[in-house]
C-alpha cells in the first residue's frame, strides 16, 4: 500500500494499519530472544508446580497458622491488575474518552491475559487442584469460593468477548491483505465472520459492544467483591471488615490503571508506536491512577482509623503488627511508595514527563501487590487463642511461579500481538477522521 | 444383704410399667423379699412414684428392717440407671427418712423414655441395699437445653435463590447478545462475489477520502 | 466459561426465539445434572442410617439420635497433655496435628491456666457454611465431619473457624494406620496429602459405646462427653445430669458472642477471667 506523506499530526489511517500490523510480520529482533526467556520462566513455574503437586503444599511454605500466603495475594493481584484493561475499554468508552482509542487493544489484551493468569492462582493454591470440577458437581452455594468460581468465569467469558468483538473489523482489514485462499486468510476470514463494514453489521457490532461494556462494568464489581468476601466472610481480625469489597475493587483498578501505563510505554517503544500513542495517553491515564490512589489512600485511612479508634483485643493486635510490628517495614513501604510517592510525581507539574509517569505505574504495579501480601499475611499468621503468631517461610516455590506468572503477561501479549493487530484500527481511523471532520482543515 | 431373688418382680414391674398408658403409671410394687440375718439394719426398699405437676414425680421409698419395722433417719440415696456409652448411674440426691421410714425426693425427668430409679440405703462400702428399680415411664419433656437459633435464616434462603437467578440471567444476556451479535454480522455478510467488490468499495471511499484530505493539504 | 454450551456460526432460519428456548433447555437440563449430581453424595451416607455390626468387635452400632457435646472442667485440668496424646495416636495423626489442643493462658489475676480446645461442633458451623464442595458436613447427631474424598484443600473453612480447630495435611502423612484401613468421614485414617481434618467427637467410638479417647485418657478426670437429648454426661468414672451439671456449675461457652452454637462447655475455676 502506498504512504503518502504525512502531516506529523494527521497520520493516514493505511498507517495506522501498517503501525498496528507490522508486530505481527516483523516483531523486531529482539522479539524471540525475550520470548525464549519469559517462556523459559514460564516454563519453570510449572516445573515448580508440579513439583508442588506431588509434594504437597508445604513446599510452598504454608503450615496450620500460616495458612494463607503468597498465592492468596497474587490471585488479588494478578486478578486486579487486569482491570485496567475493563477500565480503559468499558468505563472510558461509555463515559465517551474518546482519546483511549488507541490503546484500547492493549488494554483489553492485557485484561484478557492477566485475568487468565490471575484465575490460574486460584487453582494453584488448592490442596487438591484435580478435584476443584467438585464445585461444579457438589457446590454449595453459601461459599464464597464458589462465588469466585462463578464470578470469574463470567467476567473471563465477558472480557474475552469484548475483546474479540472490537476485533472483528480488524481481523477483516488483516484478512483483506492476505492472499485470498491461503490458510491463514481462511482463519482469519472466519474469525471475521463475514465483516465488510456494512451498516447492518456496523449496528450490530456497536449494539452488542455497548451492551457488554455495560455488563462488564457490574461483572468487575462483582469479581473483586467476592474475591474480598473470601475473606472477610470470616471472624479474621483484619478481614473481618465491611468495606474489603470496594476496598478491593479501588484496589483493583488503581493498580488495574498502573499496569494498563506500563503496557502502553512498553509497546509504545518497542513497536514504534509513538506517533499513535502520544503522551497524552499516558498523562491521562496517570490522572485516572492519582484519582484512584487517593480514594484507596481514603479508604485505607478508613480501616485503620476504625480498628485503631475503638482497639478491641484481637483487631488491634494485627494493626500494631502491621503498623509498627514485624510488616511495620513492608506497610510503610507501601504507603510511601505505593501510595505518596506516586501521586506526587504524577500530581507534581514539574515531573510530567513519560519517564516519571512510568516509574510512578511502575511503583504502583510493585506496591499494590506488597499491599495485598500485607492484607493476606498479617491476617493469617494472627493467632485466635493465646497470643503465639505463625511464621512465614518463603521458599523457592511460590517465588516462582510468582515469577512464572509475571512473566506469562507480556509473554501472552506479545504472542497475542503477533496475530492479532496491536491498535485498534478501526477505532483509532474513526478517532483520527472524527478529529479530521472537527477541525476541517489542516490543524 | 443380697439382692437376689427380687429380680422376677422387678421384670414384672417393669414389663407392668410398659404396657400401661402414658398419663399414669402405677408404681410397681416390688416384692420386698429378702429377709436376711435379722438385724436392726435397713433390710428392704420399696419405692413409689406419683406424677406430681410440671413433669415432675413425686418419690417416696420405704425403707423397713428384716421384720418390717420402718427404719427412721437413716438416708436413703436416689439414682437413676442409664446406658450411655455404657451402663451408669447418675447420682440424683439423698433424703433420710422419716418416723414412718419414708423418704421423699422430687424427680424432675429431662428426657423421654423409661426411667430407671434406684434408691440405695446402707453404708456404701458394705453393701447397699437396693430397691426394685421403678420404672417411670416419660414422654412429654423437652431436652432442658434446646439447640441453637441459627439467626437470619431467610436471608439465607432468599439470598442463594436470588443470586443464582441474577448469574443465569447475566449468563443468558451474554450470550444472547453475543450470539446476535455474530450471527447477525455472519447474516449480514455481502456475497461472495459481492464481497470482493465491496471490499474494493469499502476501501475506495477510505482512499479516496485520504486523496481527499490529501487534497486539503 | 468452561460448561458454555458451544453454538456453531452458522445462518438459520430458525427464530431466534426457538433458538432461545432450545439454549434454555440446555442451561436446564445442565442444572438438573449438576443437581442431581449434587444430590448424589448425599446417598454415600445412607449407610448410616442402617444398623449394622462391627465386624471386628461384634458390638452392635448405636443408631438412635444424639446431641453431642462435651465438658472441660478447667479446675482439674493440669495441661499434662495425655488427652492430645492419646487423640494422635488414636487418628494417627502428624507431631503438628493437635485435634485436641492444650493452651496454656493468663487469667485475669496474673496466674496461668490450661484451656484445651477441640472442635466444638458448632450449631451454625462457620466451616461448613463457606466449604466450596460440601466436604464438610453435620451428621445426623450434630457432629461436623469432613469427607476427605471431596475436598479440594481450599483451606476456607481453616480461616472461617473462629477456634482454630481445624488441621491440614500439608504433605503426605508419615504416621499411617494398619495397612488396608479404609478411611471414613467418621474415622479419616489414613489422612489424605492437600484435605484438611479434625476432631470427630470420636464417632467411630461414640457409636459402638466407647468413650472418646480423650475422655477416656485424662487422668484427671476433667473432660465429659454428654448428649444434650438425653441430658446425661459421663467423663468415664462419674455421670452426671448435663443440664444440672452446667447450670451448678457456672459453666460457659468460648467465643459464645460469635453465634455459632459451640456444643462445648468449659467450667471455669475460681477466679478465672478468660475474656470468654
Amino acid at each position: 500500500m502506498a504512504v503518502a506523506t504525512i502531516p506529523h499530526h494527521l497520520p493516514w489511517s493505511s498507517e495506522v494499519e501498517s503501525a498496528a500490523c507490522r508486530p505481527m510480520a516483523s516483531p523486531g529482533r529482539f522479539f524471540w530472544p525475550i520470548a525464549a526467556l519469559l517462556a523459559a520462566l514460564v516454563a519453570a513455574g510449572f516445573v515448580a508446580f508440579a513439583y508442588q503437586f506431588l509434594e504437597g503444599l508445604w513446599v510452598a511454605g504454608y503450615s496450620d497458622r500460616a495458612f494463607y500466603g503468597i498465592y492468596e495475594a497474587n490471585l488479588v493481584a494478578f486478578i486486579g491488575v487486569s482491570y485496567g484493561g475493563a477500565l480503559v475499554s468499558a468505563v472510558l468508552r461509555i463515559t465517551g474518552a474518546r482519546w483511549r482509542a488507541p490503546i484500547s487493544r492493549m488494554a483489553e489484551a492485557m485484561a484478557l491475559v492477566s485475568l487468565l493468569v490471575g484465575a490460574s492462582f486460584a487453582i494453584v493454591h488448592l490442596g487438591r487442584p484435580e478435584r476443584v470440577l467438585n464445585l461444579i458437581t457438589s457446590g454449595n452455594a453459601s461459599s464464597p469460593i464458589l462465588w469466585d468460581f462463578v464470578a470469574i468465569t463470567t467476567y473471563l467469558l465477558a472480557t474475552a468477548m469484548f475483546v474479540y468483538l472490537p476485533l472483528v473489523p480488524d481481523l477483516a482489514r488483516v484478512r483483506d491483505h492476505l492472499a485470498v485462499g491461503s490458510w491463514r486468510g481462511r482463519i482469519y476470514g472466519l474469525a471475521a465472520i463475514g465483516w465488510a463494514d456494512a451498516p447492518e453489521q456496523r449496528r450490530r457490532l456497536e449494539w452488542a459492544i455497548g451492551i457488554i461494556a455495560v455488563l462488564l462494568i457490574p461483572l468487575a464489581v462483582s469479581v473483586h467483591s467476592v474475591l474480598a468476601w473470601t475473606f472477610s466472610m470470616t471472624t479474621r481480625p483484619g478481614w473481618h471488615s465491611t468495606i474489603f469489597g470496594p476496598y478491593f475493587v479501588v484496589g483493583a483498578l488503581y493498580s488495574g490503571v498502573a499496569l494498563v501505563i506500563l503496557v502502553v510505554a512498553a509497546f509504545r517503544r518497542a513497536y514504534h508506536l509513538e506517533r499513535f500513542v502520544q503522551p497524552r495517553q499516558l498523562l491521562l491515564l496517570s490522572r485516572i491512577m492519582v484519582a484512584l490512589g487517593l480514594v484507596y489512600l481514603y479508604l485505607t485511612f478508613a480501616e485503620v482509623l476504625t480498628v485503631g479508634y475503638t482497639r478491641t483485643r484481637e483487631e488491634v493486635s494485627v494493626l500494631a503488627a502491621v503498623l509498627e510490628g514485624p510488616f511495620a517495614p513492608a506497610f510503610w513501604a507501601f504507603m510511601a511508595g505505593g501510595l505518596f510517592i506516586p501521586i506526587a510525581l504524577v500530581a507534581l507539574p514539574t515531573h510530567r514527563r513519560t519517564g516519571a509517569l512510568v516509574v510512578a505505574a511502575g511503583l504502583v504495579v510493585v506496591g499494590m501487590w506488597l499491599k495485598r501480601l500485607l492484607i493476606v499475611l498479617p491476617t493469617a499468621t494472627a493467632p485466635l487463642i493465646g497470643d503465639v503468631w505463625g511464621s512465614i517461610t518463603i521458599t523457592w516455590v511460590p517465588a516462582l511461579i510468582t515469577l512464572a506468572a509475571t512473566a506469562a503477561i507480556p509473554l501472552g501479549m506479545i504472542v497475542l500481538f503477533r496475530f492479532v493487530p496491536i491498535l485498534a484500527i478501526d477505532e483509532v481511523e474513526r478517532e483520527l477522521a472524527h478529529r479530521a471532520a472537527q477541525q476541517g482543515g489542516p490543524a | 444383704m443380697s439382692a437376689h431373688g427380687r429380680l422376677p418382680a422387678s421384670a414384672i414391674a417393669l414389663l407392668a410399667a410398659l404396657l400401661l398408658a402414658p398419663a399414669a403409671v402405677l408404681a410397681a410394687d416390688p416384692i420386698a423379699t429378702e429377709g436376711s440375718e435379722a438385724m436392726i439394719a435397713p433390710a428392704g426398699v420399696e419405692l413409689q412414684a406419683q406424677p406430681a405437676k410440671d413433669g415432675a414425680w413425686q418419690v417416696k421409698a420405704q425403707v423397713v428392717d428384716s421384720a418390717g419395722v420402718p427404719v427412721a433417719g437413716t438416708q436413703v440415696r436416689f439414682s437413676v440407671a442409664v446406658q450411655f456409652l455404657g451402663p451408669r448411674r447418675i447420682f440424683l440426691g439423698s433424703a433420710p427418712t422419716d418416723v414412718t421410714g419414708r423418704a421423699a425426693f422430687v424427680y424432675r425427668p429431662t428426657w423421654n423414655g423409661v426411667h430407671s430409679l434406684i434408691a440405695e440405703v446402707g453404708e456404701e462400702d458394705g453393701g447397699a441395699v437396693v430397691a426394685g428399680q421403678l420404672a417411670v415411664d416419660v414422654e412429654s419433656v423437652t431436652a432442658p437445653i434446646a439447640p441453637d437459633p441459627v439467626a437470619l435464616p431467610t436471608v439465607r434462603t432468599l439470598a442463594v435463590p436470588l443470586a443464582a437467578l441474577l448469574v443465569a440471567s447475566v449468563w443468558a444476556v451474554l450470550g444472547l447478545v453475543f450470539l446476535m451479535a455474530v450471527v447477525g454480522i455472519w447474516r449480514a455478510r455481502p456475497q461472495r462475489r459481492g464481497r470482493l467488490e465491496v471490499s474494493l468499495q469499502g476501501s475506495i471511499p477510505r482512499r479516496a477520502g485520504a486523496a481527499v484530505d490529501a487534497g486539503k493539504q | 466459561m468452561s460448561d458454555l454450551p458451544t453454538m456453531e456460526l452458522q445462518p438459520s432460519d430458525v427464530p431466534l426465539v426457538s433458538r432461545r428456548l432450545s439454549r434454555r433447555a440446555l442451561l436446564g437440563s445442565a442444572a438438573a445434572v449438576a443437581g442431581s449430581a449434587a444430590v448424589a453424595p448425599l446417598f454415600l451416607h445412607l449407610d448410616q442410617l442402617v444398623p449394622r455390626t462391627s465386624a471386628a468387635t461384634g458390638v452392635a452400632i448405636d443408631t438412635t439420635h444424639h446431641r453431642w457435646a462435651m465438658v472441660f472442667d478447667l479446675r482439674r485440668c493440669d495441661g499434662c497433655g495425655k488427652c492430645t496424646t492419646a487423640c494422635q495416636e488414636t487418628h494417627y495423626l502428624e507431631p503438628d496435628q493437635t485435634w485436641i489442643n492444650v493452651y496454656e493462658l493468663d487469667d485475669a489475676s496474673g496466674g496461668g491456666f490450661f484451656m484445651p480446645r477441640l472442635c466444638m461442633q458448632c450449631e451454625d458451623a462457620p466451616c461448613l457454611n463457606v466449604c466450596p464442595v460440601r466436604a464438610t458436613f453435620k451428621n445426623r447427631d450434630g457432629v461436623v465431619l469432613i469427607d476427605q474424598d471431596k475436598c479440594i484443600g481450599c483451606r476456607l473453612c481453616i480461616s472461617a473457624c473462629p477456634y482454630e480447630a481445624r488441621y491440614f495435611n500439608w504433605s503426605e502423612p508419615t504416621n499411617k494406620p494398619p495397612e488396608g484401613t479404609v478411611p471414613t468421614p467418621e474415622f479419616p485414617s489414613p489422612q489424605r496429602r492437600g484435605t484438611v481434618g479434625k476432631c470427630t467427637f470420636c464417632v467411630h467410638h461414640t457409636e459402638r459405646g466407647e468413650l472418646p479417647s480423650c475422655v477416656a485418657a485424662c487422668a484427671m478426670e476433667a473432660i465429659w462427653i454428654g448428649d444434650l437429648d438425653a441430658d446425661v454426661a459421663t467423663n468415664g468414672v462419674e455421670t452426671v445430669r448435663l443440664s444440672t451439671f452446667l447450670k451448678e456449675n457456672d459453666a460457659v461457652r468460648y467465643k459464645e458472642e460469635l453465634n455459632t452454637g459451640p456444643h462445648v462447655y468449659y467450667i471455669l475455676g475460681h477466679g478465672q477471667d478468660l475474656g470468654f
